[in-house]
């Protein structure tokens, strides 16, 4: 368990819901987008973030990040911990970690060119002096695959995967350690995906970044990433190696989610897990096992006791009271 | 609104370049293309320079001087109504030439609006976009103060200045820009409420960009569009104020030519010489037409969607 880079702790972020005057009248009430979440990711690794649209997978990445600040919980990285931090270290903490979002139509200012976006991460942290940074914003584009001639244009110049290549400058222009990627390809085409995808693994490989990978996309995660998390309603259900997890999944919902992977085959007849009816809702979840109310192998222990994580195998850890009866926790 | 116009038709390999290159400057240029194809931003942005021009060259073009009176000259009608070339708008009651008080008024109102706009847009702008990105307690004092003053009558709030500082031209200056400062502060504040959600601004800052520089950077000018047009259209509000105002005696005082003043002046001749109530009406009437003409263009190219309401 060495060379661990980031240690996200018991991590919980409530939003309010309602109004300001909801509180006066009853009890106020939250929406749980993270609720108890803990892993780590480790040097040079791709930690995927898997799980269906709310269950707080992109909450997570921003709490990291700090662009929201967590309710509580820590987030040790080095020997700092992010949840705690605020003003210089908060901004020092910034040129260690940084992120690149889902929608590239976003994410780039449409009245800023090129040249200005990227050097918004060099004058913030005075990483190259100022008569360098043509040259260094020039670099940056080349090291995206980019002609840096393009450095004059406006982000409305670009195509998707381009403006995507662009956000990925941006972020990397401080050499952090850790890149958080928040769907960064959900918005592309499929082609466009696996260019964006292998950019990132090229540099990840040059660079030696950690990679935080938050997707809905399992064959994408499949792809790209080293070790797996799956969350449903704000807890982490499991995590594994990312083959250990597509070959052997333990948890009733991560069974459920592979199963609903496409095959492209006609012979292969996989067996659909069907799950019964919707996601409860994040304000009130079910007690204790948040995924007890569509678990297919429900028992009255997941109702009473709230699940702990165990380990079932190397590296391989569930949170479900089935995984505990069936097998033998050693180490 | 440029988000929309991608040129998707590049491929995303590396070496495919861009399919349609385009130069820096031709966004305005764009713009003004746009302007010069559009019936009624053409005649708004053409009244408007006229106004302009003439408020500028004022000493050169005006046949008298302004406040001169001629005892000869009195009641003089125009040239359309009998009158001589001396006097081609005709005189009012002291025998001042109406074609120069006119030029002379076009300075007043252009200089008190475009002061005026210009002083409340920015001190607007920049509380809303502070109150708007910062939230929390700023945002509350910032909007608190704003609710206070859009409650205030503004007559009211015009006499209070006036009574303070007594009338005149910089009294009335203050008095316009405290009534419409909040205007801009609560139109920022909305769009500093939806820009700050914003990929971009969420991407400055994870970068560590400081708050000032992500407001001064980000938020004020992807608000500029909706303050160019709401600024606009408030010129012809200004005007007309300031008119109101010194037509009231609470604005410029005579016999600085104001038209409003004017229009004063001529209350009580209405009947025997309807000239000196005509001519700073209609320099009055055109001037909002223009502004309003010109706004009107400006909404519909800048903000398509609020050209349906």
């Amino acid at each position: 368990m060495a060379n661990q880079l980031l240690q996200v702790q018991d991590l919980k972020k409530y939003f309010p819901a309602g109004g300001t005057l909801s509180g006066i009248f009853g009890k106020r009430r939250y929406v749980h987008a993270v609720d108890g979440v803990s892993f780590d990711i480790r040097g040079g690794e791709t930690f995927g973030l898997v799980g269906e649209s709310g269950c707080g997978k992109s909450t997570t990445g921003k709490l990291i990040l700090r662009l929201i600040d967590p309710s509580s919980g820590n987030i040790l990285f080095g020997n700092k911990d992010i949840a705690k931090l605020s003003g210089q270290s908060l901004k020092e903490m910034h040129k260690r970690i940084q992120i690149i979002f889902q929608n590239p139509y976003a994410s780039l200012d449409p009245r800023w060119t090129v040249q200005k976006i990227l050097t918004e991460p060099l004058i913030a942290h005075d990483v190259v002096p100022r008569s360098e940074m043509k040259n260094k914003v020039a670099e940056l584009l080349e090291a995206v695959g980019l002609d840096p001639d393009y450095m004059y244009r406006f982000p409305h110049q670009f195509s998707g995967g381009q403006r995507q290549r662009i956000g990925l400058a941006r972020a990397l222009a401080v050499s952090p350690s850790l890149l958080v990627a928040d769907e960064p390809v959900s918005a592309l085409d499929v082609s466009i995906q696996a260019q964006i995808l292998n950019l990132m693994q090229d540099l990840q490989e040059r660079l030696n970044l950690s990679i935080l990978f938050i997707s809905h996309n399992l064959s994408v995660v499949k792809y790209l990433s080293d070790r797996v998390g799956v969350m449903y309603l704000g807890k982490l259900v499991e995590v594994a190696p990312v083959e250990e997890l597509f070959n052997n999944p333990v948890h009733p919902y991560t069974q459920a989610l592979l199963s609903a992977i496409p095959v492209p085959s006609l012979h292969v007849k996989k067996q659909m897990i069907q799950l019964e009816g919707d996601v409860p809702s994040p304000v009130n979840p079910p007690s204790n096992c948040h995924f007890r109310t569509r678990c297919p192998k429900f028992s009255n222990i997941c109702a009473e006791v709230e699940p702990v994580p165990v380990r079932v195998g190397e590296d391989h850890v569930v949170a479900c009271h089935l995984a505990q009866k069936t097998t033998t926790v050693d180490d | 609104m440029d988000s929309l116009q991608v040129t998707n038709s590049a491929g995303d390999s590396a070496s495919a370049g861009v399919a349609r290159p385009k130069k820096r400057a031709s966004l305005s240029r764009d713009y003004f293309a746009e302007l010069r194809g559009s019936k009624k931003g053409m005649t708004g942005a053409l009244i408007l320079a006229f106004m302009v021009l003439v408020a500028i060259t004022a000493p050169v073009i005006a046949p008298h001087d302004a406040s001169s009176q001629s005892v000869y000259a009195q009641y003089a009608p125009p040239l359309f109504a009998g009158g001589t070339m001396d006097h081609i708008l005709g005189a009012d009651n002291l025998g001042r030439d109406i074609l120069s008080r006119t030029i002379y008024g076009t300075q007043i109102s252009l200089s008190i609006a475009f002061i005026v706009i210009f002083i409340a847009v920015s001190v607007g702008a920049v509380l809303g976009a502070i109150a708007g990105y910062v939230g929390g307690i700023v945002d509350t004092v910032i909007m608190r103060i704003a609710d206070f003053q859009l409650s205030f009558p503004f007559i009211l709030l015009a006499l209070v200045f006036m009574a303070i500082l007594g009338p005149g031209y910089w009294s009335l200056v203050i008095a316009l820009t405290v009534a419409i400062w909040a205007n801009y502060a609560r139109l920022v504040r909305g769009e500093a409420l939806k820009i700050r959600e914003l990929e971009f601004v969420q991407a400055a800052k994870a970068i560590g960009v400081s708050r000032a520089r992500i407001i001064w950077g980000h938020i004020l000018p992807n608000a500029l569009p909706a303050l160019i047009v709401l600024g606009t259209l408030d010129i012809a509000w200004v005007i007309i104020t300031e008119a109101a105002l010194s037509f009231l005696g609470l604005g410029i005082q005579p016999p600085t030519p104001s038209w409003g003043v004017m229009l004063n002046d001529a209350r009580g001749y209405l009947y025997e010489s309807a000239w000196m109530t005509i001519f700073p009406g209609i320099a009055l009437f055109m001037t909002c037409i223009g502004v309003n003409l010109l706004g009107d263009w400006l909404r519909d190219t800048f903000d398509p969607k609020m050209a349906k309401l």
